[in-house]
């Protein structure tokens, strides 16, 4: 027991035993005019103190360790340097319209959703990095999160004037890929451009559901079978949210039936908030995608007529612009979207009897949760922060694969017509050859005799 | 998460956050509760979103005084912001409420499930000790739906608190971890028996990860661990219950659910 204490109480640690640590607090106790050590609390705090303070000579470092001494690497350099570089992206003048991010966080902050402010600044500095570098584009927004296992996708989408030619199959729509997307999992980085879906993708992604894993190029494997990477899947579950959720208000826009073209409505009041807050005063900008994968109808030219006209009506396209009164309604609800009024619902009438109002109007997808659209007298933003896939109301059933196909008849063997040499007698195979043999063998015999 | 909100920022990597007129009614809410109540700790938990209106949840801890792990108190308020004790759930029907997938409608007195039971007196012999259950609300599905992410989910950084000589959970001053699975743990009573041997050995005391490991969990993919770009700020989701966020820093950490209340129990297959 002695010899232990007497261990313990030599413990050295930067030069000084434990003995001596004690020596010194004693004394200090006892002789410290300036803190007078009373209570066991005390003792505890004059201990630290005593440590902390006392000279302890450590030994110098050797010739080597001085020379092989690593600058120190300053831990948040690459940060600094990457956010520095965004915060100063600037230019003359850039030909597209570019959405003002900023401004319309601000919108989402006010209903629940949206970045914080230093987020959605750096939002709108990389729309302006990407605009300054493609002269092509027209439109360039936002468009929303997807939510990744390892990393999410911040996704930002993109009107050219002249789209990329890409080869594709024939079946494929070029309308479809009319929006391009760019891709980051960190803003500070570098944006990536997504491919191009084809229409056999698109319609292998309607029935799949997957979580994304954050690894652009990782294999799908699911059932049924998708042909791609995640990064075609992203793509194509990206295409599908936009088209089923970008809203416009009623009026903004006009389709022209003979250009096909959608083009702003030259008198464009926005309508009131009170039409606003209901279904009336939206409608769908994007057109619908078919269950086929692709905008208009494919004929198939070596389909029948009568199979084709059969899937056209199956999967019929649907005019522009529509009012999203007349979506699909989501079980049990009326319609397929879910309306909230936030902020200040006070009416007031401002001098010119017109009803001013400052209340903003949120809109939820129940099909596609995580999709939303908020409004105030002024502006509207479509949105997306979700993990990319749809509302099940059922639990996942896996498709059955197909049925196993049967096994084809097997032929009859022939023997060789005109063989060279004779056959050699062989064995027969089952009983029932062996008696067809034996009963040939004596119809033959029988002949010969004959 | 502190009523301060001043950690609404890490909420913003799920997209969602609080309305000025949510934070502040919820302040005073929350701060009225202790009014009635005595807890050595009163946060917001989380919004669970409805069809109609939202459900706003807060959570009393009591850590002196409770041996081995503290007590937690949960209350809800609709979007009338007066908060009121979450009432107990009816076990029987608890389970089915789990795997449901309708959204919350926002309205508590709906009901979920009817328990329309009748009772033939003439025909058996003993008279039932208890009147049959009563309808099983939405209110009671809030209340299972929040215990149960509370019991799955809840999570805090491995050296945050330590366990006293008395067994009780204190929190320690925090240093920050790096962003890894391994440094997280559950902040629920241990059900692990190895856990609950450290803690009855007393070795617990001296050991910063004495509660369950997030690692051990089945499915282990239904974590996600991720920083942004500063890597010092990391968050931690998890996928069967997604809404639900940990997070920390070097200097505070804690966790909240903002989401719709569906558990995601097709997880298995969406990967």
């Amino acid at each position: 027991m002695d010899v232990q204490l007497q261990k313990i109480f030599d413990s050295n640690y930067k030069g000084k035993t434990l003995y001596n640590h004690f020596c010194e607090l004693y004394y200090q106790m006892q002789e410290n005019k300036y803190y007078k050590a009373q209570s066991l609390s005390d003792f505890e705090d004059l201990s630290n103190f005593i440590k902390e303070n006392r000279f302890y000579h450590l030994p110098l470092k050797t010739a080597d360790q001085v020379n092989n001494l690593q600058d120190q690497i300053f831990p948040w350099q690459e940060y600094c340097k990457q956010q520095m570089q965004l915060m100063q992206i600037k230019a003359k003048v850039i030909n597209a319209t570019v959405q003002n991010f900023l401004k319309l966080n601000a919108l989402l902050n006010n209903v629940g959703y949206g970045f914080t402010d230093e987020d959605a600044y750096l939002i709108q500095q990389s729309l302006k990095s990407i605009a300054i570098r493609d002269s092509n584009i027209i439109n360039i927004r936002f468009w929303g999160k997807l939510f990744a296992q390892n990393r999410d996708y911040y996704v930002i989408e993109v009107q050219l004037s002249k789209s990329y030619k890409e080869p594709q199959p024939i079946d494929c729509d070029e309308k479809l890929n009319e929006y391009v997307h760019y891709v980051t999992q960190d803003l500070l980085e570098d944006w990536a451009l997504l491919p191009q879906v084809t229409r056999k993708q698109m319609e292998a992604s309607r029935f799949i559901t997957y979580v994304f894993s954050g690894n652009l190029n990782k294999e799908i494997t699911q059932y049924p079978i998708f042909n791609g990477k995640e990064k075609h899947l992203l793509k194509a579950q990206i295409l599908r949210i936009t088209h089923a959720n970008l809203l416009a208000p009623r009026g903004l826009y006009r389709f022209d039936d003979e250009t096909k073209l959608i083009t702003f409505e030259d008198e464009f009041k926005m309508p009131e908030s009170a039409e606003l807050s209901t279904m009336d005063g939206w409608v769908h900008l994007p057109p619908n995608i078919l269950k086929q994968g692709r905008i208009t109808f494919y004929e198939d030219p070596s389909l029948k007529e009568e199979e084709l006209n059969q899937m056209k009506e199956a999967d019929p396209e649907l005019e522009r612009l529509k009012s999203i009164k007349d979506d699909k309604p989501f079980e049990q609800n009326e319609g397929n979207w879910n309306i909230k009024i936030f902020g200040e619902t006070q009416q007031y009438t401002n001098q010119e009897e017109q009803p001013l109002s400052y209340q903003i109007v949120q809109l939820r997808n129940y099909l596609w949760p995580g999709a939303i659209t908020v409004s105030n007298s002024n502006d509207f933003i479509s949105i997306y922060f979700g993990y990319g896939n749809k509302n099940q109301q059922n639990s996942f059933n896996p498709l059955a694969p197909n049925d196993i196909q049967e096994e084809p008849e097997d032929i009859d063997e022939i023997p060789e017509p005109n063989p060279r040499e004779q056959p050699d007698e062989l064995e027969p195979d089952s009983d029932d050859e062996r008696r067809r043999e034996q009963e040939r063998r004596e119809a033959e015999l029988q002949q010969q005799q004959e | 998460m502190n009523i301060s909100f001043n950690d609404l920022k890490f909420l913003h990597q799920i997209g969602q956050t609080l309305n000025l007129e949510e934070r502040m009614r919820l302040q005073l809410a929350i701060l009225k509760i202790q009014e009635h109540y005595i807890f050595d700790e009163v946060l917001f938990w989380g919004r669970v979103e409805g069809v109609e209106k939202d459900y706003y949840i807060a959570l009393g801890i009591q850590y002196k005084g409770q041996y081995e792990f503290p007590l937690k108190k949960f209350f809800w308020s609709s979007n009338n912001y007066h908060f009121a004790e979450l009432p107990k759930y009816n076990e029987e029907f608890a389970q089915r409420a789990e795997t449901l997938r309708e959204p919350f409608t926002g309205q508590h007195e709906h009901i979920v499930f009817r328990t329309d039971e009748e009772i033939n007196f003439e025909d058996s012999l003993e008279i039932p000790a208890q009147l049959p259950a009563k309808n099983f609300s939405e209110l009671e599905r809030l209340s299972y739906i929040v215990q149960s992410i509370e019991f799955q989910c809840a999570s805090i950084p491995v050296g945050s608190y330590r366990l006293t000589p008395t067994h009780e959970l204190i929190k320690t001053t925090f240093k920050g971890v790096t962003a890894e699975l391994k440094n997280y743990q559950h902040f629920r009573q241990p059900i692990r028996k190895d856990k609950q041997d450290l803690i009855a050995r007393d070795e617990a005391l001296y050991r910063p990860d004495f509660l369950d490991s997030l690692v051990d969990d089945t499915p282990h993919n239904q974590w996600s661990v991720q920083t942004d770009s500063t890597k010092r700020n990391i968050t931690i989701r998890n996928l069967i219950w997604p809404g639900y966020l940990g997070y920390n820093n070097d200097y505070t950490f804690g966790y909240a659910y903002f989401g719709d209340g569906i558990k995601n129990s097709d997880f298995e297959f969406l990967l």
